[in-house]
């Protein structure tokens, strides 16, 4: 669990371990589920995605405190969250329920240990550490590998 | 028939006559007791059996199947045959069989009238003219709905229990209602002349007009009623004339077989329901047990549970039942029991009169023995339970009588009232079902049957359950999540007390650590809001906000928002309606008309939502707060400025409330409302504050709610000024802030609170002394409003969050519309 050591914190923020490193993507978290083509994007992957490169997302700063930030990467919506101080996140931004545009205008807070956005329809929580929805099995958001760089947020799809 | 040999004999089966409320108890506490015999119950309505108690709940907006007794499915899963809209016209006592209208035979072993009883109808002459009507079944309340819809005047003849009932079913379609009484009083079996007159002011107070000592003479009108001549030739107006000047028992099948009845009706039976005929049994109001007919369900149920023992071979004997009502009649609390207006001598009485109050409470016992005979409670029904024990118990009162009619918990008389009237339940039940592990009002419901009936019993075993649980040392938690061990109040009053102005500094010093959740951080934003009046979105507590509160608007199914700017009172001018319409034509936005008065513009996307507010705001709107836990509209008819009806300025009144408590934060939603007269056309009696004008200045109603259990709001004060209004809705407003649990609605927070005695002491009788700093408090929240949205458009902070993506700056890709009716709608997605 080292990760979470490379991230920078405020004074007195509490931080919960988190099985997602910022540097090293996962090879397997993109390997589950099925894959649901939708109006042009993909839910989520059945493969691992080899060609995944790091794009930037954003200026760090573009980002709110608590709270989430939308960016259009290669056309793919990410919602892209900065929890607390300097922790940060990124999922899609299209909620499986509804498929609407949505999830980065969601509130931030935690939810069974987890890190997690409460979809703004219905208030559906999905991890923010792997984008499982943690009310329903079977249903989840896509989850990108976020880091940053010289004050960038980069994000790789 | 010698010589034929009976093979077999028939299998076991009842013939309920009659689908009514006892009915369904006797089919229920048959199938408990024997699952096999065979049950079929005819009824002339074509609706299975139904509580007819809560019939002008239907007025209210209640559909007739939510006042089904069983679920639907029960009568097939429990094998009781249902035969309905068919009536029996003959028994055959010997054959013990009943034919229908319909030349239906049904045969059984045993036959159960369970017939009730049918509105007395008095034999006034043009009774058949179209618009009169009985009370009686749901048909005529549909009737009555039918006809009284749109009508201006209803007449209702009958003072008593279901004349009131009617008169509210009246009330509630809008109608301006005269009771007419024969007697000096109203509800003469069971008020007394005090009683009856405080009754008759509160009723009053909402619009009813009451004629006493009135004696009608015949309908007026050629084909329908255009009024009731009385006595003295006086024509009182009304479109409807409703019926309900009593009941008869219903005995003409037994009757016809030669069944005792008695003199003055009602089948004669014995302890165990038996009528005069062998295998054949009548339960309910058309039961005369030892010379009493009960019209009341509590009675009725106890004789189906009688006569179902007996026939399934056990017993339980009926030993009469001593009347004991509690009921709400147009908003006012009534309490009967046993005789409080006896004829004859040897009685002492107590009584206890706070008219300004609409209290009246009076107890009446024999003066050979102290036992109690009687008591009226009019306004307070804290006594209810111990003196309905009491009379149970014929035990002798104690020395000082007083102590009865003291207020709650300040005299303890039995240590095991009933609690629960309608089903005869005892606290020692409800505590016992507790220690068998129910631990809500649900539970105990299943278990006990507690408060099934008219439900009036519910806070009182909340309460009881409660209370237990906490004596058990069963953690009853307050704590709204994981986050913090407090519930709303609690953490309101300690950011009050310490100052807290940020989720921070109440986290780091009463909460249990984590990051805060979906429900304490909306909580702590709408306490701190409603603390210190911050702009909700400024300095971080954007990240406390829901998503509406967050983008100061409504977020729709495809992540588009509405945008509903205050029109306060819906009073606007051409000139600013054609902003609105202007606004909506160039982002080409859905509009539609509001149930409060304004004007919804839905499907903008985030990033138009400054360029939007920019024009309002220029044009002189503010904020609606459609999206907030705060005052929505104030709803408001047009008033004595144009109505010809109208006593009041309501849209002038309306405005300024509006205007007074904008954007205030409160634990829910708020919805207001003012009417101009009597008629209520704005509705404000299902509001969270309903203010109605009256002669004399304005009637203020508190706590009600529409949606999904529509609540009636109850009347606080009486003819207040328009200045004494705005000072008295302060003083509720800031006790609701301060004391409601999260997303509270003000109605169930009354019951939180112990109801409306309790809040009439602290806001109109400073019993907590904090009036003067609720007004201070209030006046602070009023002094630093500001328009929301005119505060964001100055911020470029916060107006940095309204774009669809930080490194693109098109138009989201994924809201796309379709057009419907001349309109945008949001294109379907199937994901």
């Amino acid at each position: 669990m080292s990760p979470i050591a490379e991230t920078r914190h405020a004074p007195g923020f509490v931080a919960w371990e988190s099985p997602w490193p910022f540097e090293d993507a996962l090879p397997d978290l993109h390997t589950t589920g099925e894959s649901l083509p939708f109006r042009g994007q993909t839910m989520f992957e059945t493969t691992q995605n080899t060609t995944a490169i790091w794009h930037n997302a954003c200026a760090f700063d573009d980002l709110s405190i608590g709270a989430g930030t939308c960016v259009l990467i290669e056309g793919e919506q990410v919602a892209i969250f900065r929890i607390g101080q300097d922790l940060v996140r990124a999922v899609q931004n299209l909620c499986p329920h509804k498929g609407a545009a949505a999830m980065h205008q969601g509130l931030v807070g935690e939810k069974a240990g987890h890190a997690a956005v409460f979809c703004p329809l219905h208030k559906r929580a999905y991890s923010l550490d792997d984008g499982r929805c943690l009310e329903e099995d079977g249903v989840a958001l896509r989850a990108y590998p976020v880091r940053v760089v010289g004050g960038m947020v980069e994000v790789e799809a | 028939m010698a010589g034929i040999e009976q093979t077999n004999t028939p299998s076991p089966r009842i013939v309920v006559v009659g689908a009514g409320m006892v009915a369904a108890r006797f089919c229920q506490t048959l199938r408990e007791l024997d699952p096999v015999i065979g049950i079929t119950v005819v009824g002339e309505e074509s609706r299975a059996p139904y509580d007819r108690v809560h019939l002008s709940e239907l007025f209210g907006g209640k559909s007739a199947d939510e006042l089904e007794m069983l679920p639907r499915d029960w009568y097939a899963q429990n094998d009781v045959d249902l035969v309905l809209g068919d009536r029996v016209v003959s028994l055959d006592p010997l054959g013990c069989a009943v034919v229908t209208e319909s030349g239906r035979h049904i045969a059984g072993t045993g036959i159960v009238l369970a017939t009730g009883s049918a509105p007395f109808v008095p034999p006034l002459p043009g009774r058949e003219l179209g618009g009169f009507f009985p009370y009686r079944t749901v048909d005529d309340v549909e009737r009555i709905r039918d006809w009284g819809t749109g009508k201006e005047r209803g007449l209702v003849i009958g003072g008593g229990l279901l004349g009131l009932e009617a008169a509210k079913a009246l009330v509630d379609l809008g109608l301006s209602t005269t009771v007419v009484e024969f007697a000096s009083r109203l509800m003469p079996r069971q008020l007394d002349e005090a009683a009856s007159a405080l009754l008759k002011r509160s009723i009053e107070a909402l619009g009813v007009t009451v004629r006493l000592d009135a004696r009608s003479e015949s309908v007026a009108g050629t084909e329908v009623v255009e009024g009731l001549r009385m006595a003295d030739g006086e024509v009182i107006p009304a479109g409807i004339v409703v019926a309900s000047a009593g009941i008869r028992p219903r005995d003409e099948l037994a009757r016809a077989s030669g069944i005792a009845v008695g003199p003055r009706g009602g089948i004669e039976v014995d302890d165990a329901m038996r009528t005069s005929a062998a295998g054949i049994w009548a339960i309910g109001e058309c039961a005369l047990h030892k010379g009493m007919i009960h019209g009341l369900v509590a009675p009725g149920n106890r004789m189906a549970e009688a006569a179902a023992h007996d026939i399934a071979g056990s017993s339980r004997p009926f030993r009469g039942y001593t009347p004991a009502t509690k009921l709400k009649l147009l908003g006012v609390d009534v309490g009967s029991i046993g005789d409080a207006v006896p004829e004859g001598e040897g009685f002492d009485e107590l009584v206890v009169s706070a008219p300004r109050k609409g209290i009246y409470q009076k107890i009446v016992w024999r003066e050979s023995d102290r036992a109690l005979h009687g008591a009226v409670l009019v306004g307070d029904l804290a006594p209810f339970g111990e003196l309905a024990a009491l009379l149970d118990s014929g035990a002798p009162l104690p020395e000082d009588p007083r102590v009865l009619l003291a207020p709650a918990g300040a005299g303890v008389v039995s240590d095991d009232p009933i609690i629960c009237n309608c089903e005869n339940i005892r606290r020692s039940s409800i505590l016992s079902a507790v220690d068998a592990g129910c631990t809500d009002l649900g539970a105990v419901k299943k278990s006990t049957r507690a408060c099934t009936g008219c439900g009036s019993c519910a806070q009182a075993v909340t309460g009881i359950v409660k209370k237990r649980l906490a004596e058990k040392g069963v953690a009853v938690s307050k704590g709204m999540c994981a986050h913090f061990e407090h519930s709303r109040a609690e953490l309101f009053d300690l950011a009050w007390r310490d100052g807290l102005r940020s989720f921070e500094e109440l986290h780091a010093r009463h909460g249990k650590g984590g990051l805060g959740c979906e429900v304490c951080k909306p909580a702590v934003g709408n306490i701190l809001a409603s603390l210190w009046n911050h702009h909700v979105i400024s300095d971080g507590r954007d990240a406390l906000q829901d998503t509406n509160d967050r983008f100061l608007a409504n977020i729709q199914k495809n992540g588009t928002y509405s945008v509903v700017p205050r029109i306060p009172a819906g009073e606007i001018t051409p000139e600013k309606l054609r902003v609105i319409a202007d606004v909506a034509s160039r982002y080409d936005l859905y509009t539609k008309i509001t149930g409060g008065q304004r004007i919804d513009l839905f499907g903008a996307r985030l990033e138009q939502l400054p360029a939007i507010w920019t024009e309002l705001v220029e044009a002189g709107f503010e904020s609606g707060h459609a999206y907030a836990k705060s005052v929505r509209t104030v709803k408001a008819c047009v008033g004595s400025a144009w109505c010809r009806f109208g006593v009041q300025d309501s849209t002038g009144l309306a405005i300024a409330v509006e205007e007074r408590y904008k954007g205030i934060r409160s634990p829910h939603k708020l919805k207001f409302a003012v009417s101009g007269c009597a008629r209520e056309c704005a509705e404000a009696q299902s509001k969270d504050v309903g203010i109605i004008a009256t002669e004399k200045g304005w009637n203020v109603f508190v706590c009600g709610n529409g949606g999904m259990k529509p609540r009636h709001a109850q009347l606080l004060a009486q003819d207040l000024s328009a200045h004494e209004v705005l000072k008295l809705v302060d003083r509720f407003l800031v006790y609701y802030i301060r004391t409601a649990d999260r997303l509270t609605r003000t109605s169930v927070w009354l019951d939180d609170i112990g109801g409306m005695d309790h809040l009439r002491q602290v806001l109109l009788d400073d019993s907590l002394g904090l009036g003067a700093q609720m007004d201070e408090q209030m006046a602070g929240l009023v002094e630093g409003f500001r328009c929301e949205w005119k505060v964001a458009l100055e911020s470029p902070d916060v107006l940095r969050r309204f774009r669809a993506f930080a490194n693109d700056d098109r138009p989201n890709p994924a809201i796309r519309f379709r057009r419907e009716r001349g309109q945008i709608v949001p294109e379907e997605v199937s994901p």
